[in-house]
């Protein structure tokens, strides 16, 4: 489930194009907000990962049950 | 007239046994396949990494490259600091020097300068203790130290705790500036000194062959680290050790020539000479004459063509490789707080470990931080999307501290080498540790994360890398010992039994092989055994 969420090779190469691009150097720098607004925006984030990968876990589960 | 050494590679072991024949007065050919990226290492700027990122439009072609070598998708992480400008390091050798395993990924290399051109430059040296398991003697062992330090340079601090167990030689540099990350440890180190160091736990300043003085003498100019975090790409300064400035050297000198495009396949130690064989790039069959030759290709080539020297096939050397896993953490006093632009990429600090179970020998985790390998290899990483994965990777990469470990070797009839065919280069190769090993290697990683913990560190994964990763091999050549059962085996001077005429420099020749970065006692060694084959020419002179 979770190496489904993972990019493939094609969205690596995107993603390190884009990375690599002078004007858009700022927006993968390391963020540096201080202690507290930091966890809060990891735990953001996480939650957010966690929705997104739940619609995916259900369809799986009720896929998994009905081959049953 | 033949020269009076021919010396098989240009690798660590290679450019230091070259390198100490000619200071003593020898004649020296030195043959090398010798694949190298001047034009890669040339598009590098000498500019900060900060500096680069915001205003090269050609940053691709250096920080990414055409075809990234690692993959972590691929499940090999293999040689995952190689960066395109230093791919070159691997080039051909898969083809060239074949290895046939299940169990065992070793890296080869067929460049000017061999692995040592892709290396971390990681440079503690051996103890007393350890230099007797391994079979080298070590009052040579101390002055051959010495010599390496004062040739390449080495940065190291004294003062810290972990000096007993890395530092021989006074002539260091003064050590390397720690980066933000690696300061915030060293200071919760000192807060839990009485505490860790009672577990076994010390924790220093890596000893670096990266200068932080500039070295200048005829031949050789290299300049002091200027912090730019580009290590993993460029060195324009020359600032951090490559073999390939000795061979620069070298090239001056009127009795050193080197000759590269050559494969060597196999030896013949005739009564007053040594002659090896080899073929060109084109496959075309060459041979040299030497009076004595000197293997320098690494532990499984040195081994690949002795065996093939000897028409041996099938038999089995023994093989030593450390074991290695990566801790990956996050130092939770750097969460959120800004680091210094101003710091060099290579291992940061060096753990030394030495619990109670491991009986004297020591575990080594190089600790580094994380920057210049770009974000995408972290934000590929977590198990989210992309879109949250870049945000996630830029709020931890300040805290990320990623601590490589190395286990302790023991030699076992699991672990081997042998050449598959008595006229051909493929060699087979083995690998497995017995539940023992295993267990203590998990504890091992265990007990750091342990201490990790205790300095304020969240430990977030173990990654197991393929047996083969630590790029440490040695032993498949091992000296002669009462028990030692190896058909081909070696002496003191490196010689092959049963080869007068020609000696191994490189690692092959060691009984055992600490957990500690290996390449500078490889260097001390080579030149020891250097030393020792033109003592042996000018014995025969005089006789």
């Amino acid at each position: 489930m979770l190496t489904r969420l993972q990019p493939g090779q094609a969205e690596i190469e995107r993603l390190a194009r884009r990375e690599t691009d002078p004007r858009r150097a700022a927006s993968f720098e390391p963020l540096a907000l201080g202690p507290l607004p930091t966890v809060l925006a990891l735990a953001a984030l996480g939650i957010a990962a966690a929705l997104v990968a739940l619609p995916r876990l259900l369809v799986r589960l009720v896929s998994e049950r009905g081959a049953r | 007239m033949i020269p009076d050494l021919l010396v098989v590679g240009s690798g660590p072991a290679g450019a230091q046994a070259a390198k100490a024949a000619i200071d003593a007065g020898a004649s020296v050919q030195m043959l090398d396949f010798g694949n190298d990226d001047p034009a890669g290492r040339a598009s590098v700027p000498d500019a900060p990494f900060s500096v680069v990122r915001r205003t090269d439009p050609e940053q691709a072609r250096y920080l990414w490259g055409a075809r990234d070598v690692w993959n972590p998708y691929e499940g090999n992480r293999v040689a995952g600091h190689l960066t395109a400008p230093r791919a070159f390091a691997l080039a051909d050798a898969d083809r060239l020097l074949p290895v046939a395993s299940d169990t065992f990924t070793p890296v080869r290399s067929l460049a000017l300068g061999g692995l040592g051109a892709a290396w971390g430059a990681g440079t503690p040296c051996f103890e007393d203790h350890e230099l007797v398991a391994m079979g080298l003697p070590v009052e040579a062992m101390a002055a051959a130290y010495d010599e390496v330090v004062r040739d390449i340079g080495v940065s190291a601090a004294w003062d810290d705790d972990t000096a007993p167990y890395v530092l021989r030689s006074r002539a260091t540099q003064p050590a390397a500036e720690p980066d933000t990350n690696a300061r915030a440890l060293l200071a919760a180190y000192a807060r839990r000194r009485d505490a860790v160091r009672a577990a076994g736990f010390t924790l220093g300043r890596a000893p670096l062959a990266l200068l932080t003085q500039p070295i200048r003498r005829p031949g050789c100019e290299r300049d002091a680290n200027p912090y730019f975090d580009m290590d993993f790409y460029g060195d324009a300064r020359r600032s951090i050790y490559r073999p390939r400035y000795t061979i620069d050297e070298l090239r001056a000198h009127p009795r050193f020539t080197y000759t590269e495009g050559v494969l060597v396949h196999a030896f013949a130690s005739e009564s007053d000479r040594a002659v090896v064989h080899g073929t060109d790039r084109r496959g075309e069959p060459v041979a040299f004459a030497g009076r004595r030759a000197i293997l320098a290709t690494g532990a499984l080539n040195s081994a690949r063509i002795a065996l093939r020297s000897f028409g041996i096939a099938g038999e089995r050397q023994p093989l030593l490789s450390n074991e290695m896993s990566f801790l990956i953490a996050l130092n939770l006093a750097m969460l959120g707080r800004t680091a210094d632009d101003r710091r060099h990429s290579l291992a940061q600090l060096l753990a030394i470990y030495a619990p109670d179970y491991r009986g004297g020998e020591r575990v080594a985790a190089s600790i580094y931080s994380y920057r210049s390998l770009l974000n995408v290899r972290l934000a590929t990483e977590f198990p989210m999307p992309t879109r949250l994965g870049v945000p996630t990777a830029r709020l931890l990469t300040n805290a990320l501290t990623i601590a490589g470990v190395h286990h302790p070797e023991r030699r076992s009839a699991r672990k081997w080498v042998a050449l598959a065919r008595a006229d051909g280069d493929l060699l087979n190769a083995h690998y497995e540790l017995d539940g023992d090993e295993r267990r203590a290697n998990a504890r091992d990683a265990a007990g750091i994360a342990a201490v990790l913990r205790r300095l304020g560190c969240v430990t977030l994964r173990r990654i197991a890398t393929p047996h083969g990763a630590s790029i440490h091999y040695a032993g498949t050549l091992p000296m002669r010992a009462p028990g030692e059962r190896a058909p081909l085996q070696t002496d003191e001077a490196g010689r092959i039994v049963g080869a007068e005429r020609v000696h191994v420099a490189d690692s092959a020749t060691w009984r055992a092989l600490p957990a500690k970065g290996l390449t500078l006692t490889i260097m001390a060694n080579a030149r020891r055994v250097a030393r020792l084959a033109v003592e042996t020419l000018r014995a025969e002179a005089r006789a």
